[in-house]
């Protein structure tokens, strides 16, 4: 798969939906400046994750709350703007953007790009055992033993959970997140 | 006047208490029913709040992920309130809402997004309720509730409560109607009946009636008072007519004697007249004689004396004559009639005249006198009064003589009048005694029976007689005939 740019996705998700005949042909027209991009919503739900799921003191160690983007990085500043400001936790935030796993495995907050469909089971497997929230941009992504995957319904972003997963991350998730879930892989289940 | 002024006691204590019991019934129903109303929408309120702040609370999520679907969710816990119409999740600032909720699809109540400051707020409307209630996330508004509730079913619950209102202010006033009915018996029935009372007396002048009807309170006090007064009255009226008749019985008893000592005296008064003239008629008859045949032996000094004793004897055979008179009016039965007074008073004067022909006294009577009363008596009125008249003016030049009737002044008296000597009016009260005189007998010759005599006449027909004069400016009297109208 190609990796896309913020906009290209944004164009692509649009006209996915049944506006696709309208959007061929005024396409300039559908970016209102007043819409948030997908990505702009995305990094939006990074943040809001934060603030519904509780993660184990030793796993706070750090003086930051530190988010690691995996893969190609498909927010730009966007993710930048979107915790300007914020604190996590009470702590500071901190966007990492690397392709090394052990960076990732030391971070709070991982978000694993498309780009990174393949190596997957890979990233997984490192970060096994550490109580990081893994939030993926592909399909199937909480199938594969990620916990958050963000998928698209009705050209809204929407996402799916794993609780398995994130138990044995020993990360309590809010039920308030876990009900607007579009699936969800029980614990046990 | 109309109004409350002229309805009986009776209305006017129903009406009063008709009217509070009315006024309080009614005040307390309004007050009631705003209440109600007041309550109603507070409670609602309230309702439609905690439902805002449930919502609120579940939408904290939805807001944050954009989820509209999940936000069509937690509206949809609205379905049980059935009063909620509408309501809407808006995002902050956004006049799109991420999820709306109609009970009636149909009536598709558009939702407003709010403006301004986020804030917890109740409006009311017509027939509508609107709650807005802020989403709250980590201090800071992320978006807004706005529900909005029917107030149909206020106006169904006071048009209910309205009609139960009527039929129990409808039923209290019928009962409060027959409940002030009898409570106001034990008032005006009292005084109902105290009129009655008081009624029966002053008609009947019955005072042995009593109200009954003793009590503790005023009214029972009215009663004692009037049934006292009443006691009053009686005693009063019991002692009156005590009095009275034993005043009669004592006028009648002194009239009795009185009228019996009259009898006595006028029969003593004939009797002795009567037997006084045998040895008058035996000193007239012997001292004629004396001078007839005796006259010649006796000096004139003699003859002089025997004159005397003749002249005396005269006088007093007119004294007895008087008497006699005086005595058969009192015993004479009083026969009325219609009198010709103008006539009779003619015959008097003519007879008069004829009896004093050298005198010229001019007599005026006034035609068409007439009189209810005893021809034969009222002739002696005339005889005495005329006469008197004739008398008391012997010594003026122009006599004169006046028969008349005061038919303007008092009781239509007749009277006679004169231009005599007349008299002082400080004794006029001694003109009608027995034997009174005012006149020396050298002056006017006269018995002093003659107006005894008239009073008798007039009293016997109920009448008055009365005198007015002054000394040298003649004398008029007045008689009434009848008795005082």
């Amino acid at each position: 798969m190609v990796p896309f740019s913020g906009s290209q996705m944004y164009v692509l998700a649009k006209i996915s939906g049944p506006l696709l005949a309208l959007a061929l042909g005024a396409g300039a027209d559908l970016a209102a400046p007043a819409l948030p991009t997908d990505y702009e919503v995305k990094a939006a739900f990074l943040y809001n994750f934060t603030k519904f799921v509780r993660w184990p003191e030793e796993s706070l160690a750090g003086p930051r709350f530190v988010v690691a983007i995996v893969g190609d990085d498909p927010f730009g500043e966007v993710i930048d703007r979107a915790f300007l400001g914020k604190t996590v936790l009470g702590r500071p935030v901190e966007i990492r953007r690397t392709r090394v796993l052990r960076d990732a495995a030391a971070a709070q907050m991982v978000f694993i790009g498309a780009s990174e469909r393949t190596r997957l089971p890979e990233i997984l497997a490192v970060l096994k055992g550490e109580s990081v929230l893994t939030v993926g941009d592909m399909d199937r992504f909480a199938d594969g033993g990620g916990m958050v995957g963000f998928r698209m319904k009705d050209s809204t972003v929407r996402f799916e959970l794993n609780l398995r997963e994130l138990r044995q991350a020993r990360l309590e998730m809010s039920s308030q997140i876990i009900r607007l879930a579009q699936r969800v892989i029980a614990d046990g289940g | 006047m109309r109004g409350f002024g002229g309805l009986t006691i009776r209305r006017k204590l129903t009406s009063i208490s008709m009217l509070s019991s009315m006024t309080a019934l009614v005040s307390a129903s309004i007050v009631f029913l705003a209440y109600d109303a007041r309550t109603f929408r507070e409670r609602m309120a309230a309702r439609l709040a905690t439902e805002g702040e449930i919502i609120s609370f579940n939408s904290v999520t939805p807001l944050l992920f954009h989820d509209g679907e999940a936000a069509t969710k937690t509206l949809g816990g609205l379905q049980a309130e059935t009063a909620v119409r509408a309501a809407a999740i808006f995002p902050p600032g956004g006049d799109e809402p991420l999820a709306t909720y109609t009970r009636d699809p149909a009536a598709g109540a558009a939702l407003a997004a709010p403006r301004g400051t986020p804030r917890s707020a109740a409006l009311f409307e017509a027939d509508r309720l609107t709650v807005l209630q802020p989403v709250q996330f980590e201090g800071r508004s992320i978006g807004t509730v706005v529900i909005t509730a029917d107030l149909r079913e206020l106006r169904a619950r006071q048009r209910r409560y309205g009609g139960i209102v009527l039929v129990v202010l409808a039923a209290s006033f019928l009962l409060a109607m027959g409940l002030s009915r009898t409570v106001e018996r034990t008032i005006s029935g009292p005084l109902l009946e105290l009129a009655v009372v008081a009624n029966r007396v002053s008609m009947g002048k019955d005072y042995s009636v009593r109200a009954s009807g003793e009590g503790k309170d005023e009214m029972g006090v009215l009663v004692t008072t009037f049934n006292q007064m009443l006691d009053q009255i009686q005693k009063q009226t019991l002692e009156l007519e005590q009095a009275r008749s034993e005043l009669e019985r004592r006028v009648d008893a002194r009239t009795r004697e009185l009228a019996t000592a009259n009898k006595e005296l006028e029969a003593f008064s004939y009797s002795v007249s009567h037997d006084l003239r045998a040895p008058l008629r035996a000193i007239d008859g012997f001292s004629k004689v004396l001078l007839v045949n005796y006259g010649a032996a006796l000096d004139d000094r003699g003859r002089h004396f025997l004159d005397r004793v003749r002249a005396a004897t005269r006088r007093m055979s007119e004294l007895i004559d008087d008497l006699l008179g005086l005595a058969r009016v009192g015993r004479k039965d009083l026969v009325r009639r219609e009198v010709d007074v103008s006539a009779l008073a003619g015959r008097v004067a003519a007879e008069l005249a004829r009896r004093d022909a050298h005198r010229a006294v001019r007599v005026e009577i006034t035609d068409g006198l007439c009189a209810h009363a005893d021809p034969q008596l009222l002739t002696i009125v005339l005889e005495n009064l005329m006469g008197n008249a004739w008398k008391f003016t012997g010594k003026v030049p122009a006599a004169c003589i006046e028969v008349s009737q005061d038919r303007n002044g008092a009781r239509g008296a007749f009277y006679v009048r004169d231009n005599g000597a007349g008299f002082d009016m400080a004794y006029a009260d001694k003109l009608f005694g027995a034997f009174q005189r005012l006149h020396l007998d050298s002056d006017f010759e006269g018995t002093g029976i003659g107006l005894v005599t008239v009073q008798r006449i007039v009293t016997r027909h109920g009448g008055q007689v009365w005198a007015e004069g002054a000394v040298g400016k003649g004398a008029t009297f007045y008689f009434t005939l009848e008795p005082k109208a």
